[in-house]
């Protein structure tokens, strides 16, 4: 998508220290990891655990990180890693030993991150929330269906958008902020409870 | 925060300065972050939800969703069924074919109708034929057999006739010229309809 800009300023605060910045990273990737790792790892507790393991190789990584390719590129590269180093691991070892490690193989202390880090499982996915989102887009005026749509779904960038609908891009920006408030007004409560 | 800019910075569509001002913001504001948080699990929530509608498609005759077209049921053919379609074809075309000698009037009237019958006289005796066929099944153990008697009966009816006739003449014509060797009314005759 077309947020690297975000992305990379994100990326900055993490390395000059901002821990906070990597949550926010985490909130917006984790559950398109928690989908690619699937792919590779059949039982969703595994994904999740590989899903994690590959944020905080990420976040170990990334002051290292040079910004010549896409946050998410790289990630993707490291989740994708992580699952394949799991199943090589699940194989070979006979008991549920996990070890953190980074790409080298170095071990580090998982508990020092985990309470940096936005698990997973804290903002799930679920079938009720999915069905919410479903049932207050369709409540939507067409406009804003369709901006949000078009936006979320097929990833076009406002100015593509604009062209798409035939109108301005600040209309555009403000037709997907709409359609956000108007659905998050249905979520907020869910995710109170 | 605005919350128009956060939904925009977390599309990239905010430029360099501004972004910069915005991640301050929402890095400060736990409000913001938590509204960053529910924007994302939407946007997540909308790619899942199409993508399962575009795999509910393509699995769509694997769900059962779209009852398939429905194929007449193949039952095994039986031999009693295979008689039957068997025994009717045949009585058919000995009725047909297996035209009467015209020595016997009265027989040869019955079966000699059917060379003028149309088409609708002998498709009713074909079905006939293959009622009386299915009958004889019913009390018979090989059908067969059944369909092979009744032929039998029709040529034998008409060919005893012919046969006795023979017989007569034949024997008043060896009483008349005494040929030797020849015994009256024992001599063999192998006989078919024709």
């Amino acid at each position: 998508m077309g947020d690297s800009m975000t992305d990379t300023e994100l990326v900055t605060r993490v390395q000059h220290g901002d821990k906070s910045a990597f949550d926010l990273l985490v909130l917006k990737y984790q559950h398109r990891i928690i989908k690619l790792v699937g792919r590779y790892l059949r039982e969703p507790a595994d994904a999740l655990d590989v899903t994690q393991d590959a944020f905080l190789k990420a976040y170990r990584a990334l002051p290292n990180f040079r910004g010549e390719s896409a946050f998410y590129t790289w990630l993707y590269r490291i989740a994708i890693n992580t699952a394949k180093n799991h199943l090589v691991a699940a194989a070979r070892r006979p008991s549920d030993v996990d070890l953190g490690t980074n790409e080298d193989g170095e071990q580090f202390e998982i508990e020092d991150m985990q309470s940096t880090l936005e698990t997973p499982e804290r903002l799930l996915l679920t079938e009720e929330i999915r069905q919410t989102v479903i049932d207050a887009i369709g409540k939507l005026p067409d406009d804003l269906r369709t901006a949000i749509m078009l936006r979320e779904v097929d990833g076009l960038s406002y100015e593509e958008i604009a062209t798409v609908m035939d109108c301005p891009i600040g209309t555009v920006r403000s037709r997907i902020f709409r359609a956000r408030e108007a659905v998050d007004l249905r979520l907020k409560p869910l995710l109170e409870d | 925060m605005n919350h128009e800019q956060l939904s925009a910075l977390m599309d990239g569509e905010l430029t360099g300065e501004v972004t910069r001002q915005a991640v301050t913001e929402l890095l400060a504001e736990p409000e913001a972050r938590a509204t960053w948080a529910r924007y994302h699990l939407l946007g997540d929530a909308l790619r899942a939800a199409a993508e399962q509608a575009v795999t509910g498609i393509e699995s769509r005759p694997q769900t059962g969703k779209v009852v398939p077209f429905p194929t007449p049921e193949r039952r095994p053919v039986s031999r009693a069924g295979l008689g039957l379609a068997a025994a009717a074809a045949l009585a058919a075309v000995v009725l047909i074919v297996a035209k009467p000698a015209p020595q016997n009037a009265g027989a040869a009237n019955n079966i000699a109708m059917t060379t003028h019958l149309d088409s609708a006289k002998i498709m009713a005796r074909q079905q006939t034929a293959a009622e009386e066929a299915r009958v004889a099944n019913e009390t018979t153990s090989s059908f067969g057999a059944t369909s092979i008697s009744q032929t039998d009966m029709i040529r034998e009816d008409e060919a005893q006739k012919r046969m006795n006739t023979y017989l007569i003449n034949f024997n008043e014509q060896r009483a008349r010229q005494r040929t030797p060797g020849v015994h009256p009314y024992v001599r063999i005759v192998g006989y078919d309809t024709h």
